[in-house]
């Protein structure tokens, strides 16, 4: 921020000394934008441990493919009797399961352990030191960690959600091979329409956990907005003394 | 010392300091104010320097800086010329969830 001073007349405006404007109106102000960028940290590091959350997550579907696959190819699928080719199909299954919650583990506890709060200390002591913060913010760092963020944010709920639905359908193809396999003594697989059944079920359960994340990306929008104005007006404008 | 001899502007938070000092102990002597502001002795002229050629402080012939009207007035307009910002600010309420 470029604040200047200038030896011209006062710039504030006798309406605005009228209004209720204390100090501590004005470290609680600051105090709420350094809340709300301490949850912007949190932000950070879930696009921070984005990458391997995909990685922990897409090899655990790789590992789970590779080896059904490989147990098709190399013929152990045929020596082992239906029920047990069920029991080993969940089994594997267990694999993306695992990933996926391993992977939702990893960045809980990387998005818990932001260091926020560093602030309160400086904040103590009051308006002046409201004003340094202020002063010292680095306000375009803050605009990119806020986009960043809003983007890993999106692309973990999809990555999620995706992750979601690969379970739920391999899970249902599964239980339908084994079902159809009791019933009528031919396994039969879901296809595409298993496909689309899956995707309603992840809709179905994680319809509000969407909406929500939805809203929170239209907060994020929000307050980059807010916050882009407010650094504008502040460096557009100088206060003069 | 002229306060331009060093720096080409002061910093508002420091000047703020400064006056909060004053405002809450009346007339203070150059090392207590800067041990009360924690700025160095050295910054603490030159910023005084600078806040008397304002007229926002006078040093009585005792050495003892004395906040001036003007100067207590600028500080309320500091508050409030942040605040015409700061106030109009909105946060919305986040909660990233995992």
């Amino acid at each position: 921020m470029d604040t200047k001073i200038s030896m011209t007349q006062p710039k504030v405006k006798d309406d605005i000394k009228d209004a209720v404007m204390t100090e501590e109106n004005v470290v609680s102000k600051v105090k709420e934008l350094m809340e709300t960028l301490d949850h912007i940290k949190k932000y950070n590091a879930l696009t921070r441990s984005l990458k391997k959350f995909a990685f922990i997550v897409i090899s655990s579907i790789v590992v789970f493919l590779g080896l059904g696959l490989s147990f098709t190819l190399v013929g152990i699928e045929k020596t082992l009797t239906k029920p047990l080719n069920f029991a080993v199909g969940f089994i594997l299954l267990l694999i993306p399961i695992i990933g996926l919650l391993t992977g939702v583990l990893y960045v809980r506890r990387r998005v818990n352990s932001a260091k926020t709060g560093e602030w309160k200390e400086e904040l103590s002591h009051g308006f002046p030191s409201a004003l340094k913060i202020l002063m010292e913010l680095d306000w375009d760092k803050t605009f990119d960690e806020i986009v960043t963020g809003k983007i890993s944010y999106a692309l973990y709920g999809l990555l999620k959600t995706g992750a979601y639905w690969f379970v739920i359908f391999f899970g249902l193809d599964i239980i339908l091979n084994a079902s159809t396999f009791y019933f009528l003594k031919v396994p039969i697989g879901g296809g595409f329409g298993l496909g689309l059944f899956s995707l309603a079920i992840v809709l179905l359960f994680l319809g509000k956990d969407l909406l929500r994340r939805y809203k929170e990306l239209q907060a994020l929008d929000m307050l980059l907005w807010e916050l882009r104005w407010f650094s504008f007006e502040l460096q557009r404008d100088e206060f003069q003394t | 010392m002229n306060y331009k001899e060093t720096s080409s502007k002061p910093d508002l938070y420091v000047i703020a300091r400064i006056i909060k000092a004053l405002k809450e102990k009346n007339r203070m002597n150059k090392t207590a104010l800067a041990t009360s502001t924690g700025l160095a002795y050295d910054k603490l002229v030159k910023y005084l320097a600078w806040m008397s050629a304002k007229g926002f402080i006078v040093v009585d012939e005792n050495g003892l800086v004395i906040l001036t009207k003007d100067g207590a007035e600028a500080y309320d307009e500091l508050v409030s010329w942040i605040m015409k910002y700061v106030g109009q600010l909105k946060f919305p309420r986040l909660r990233l969830r995992t």
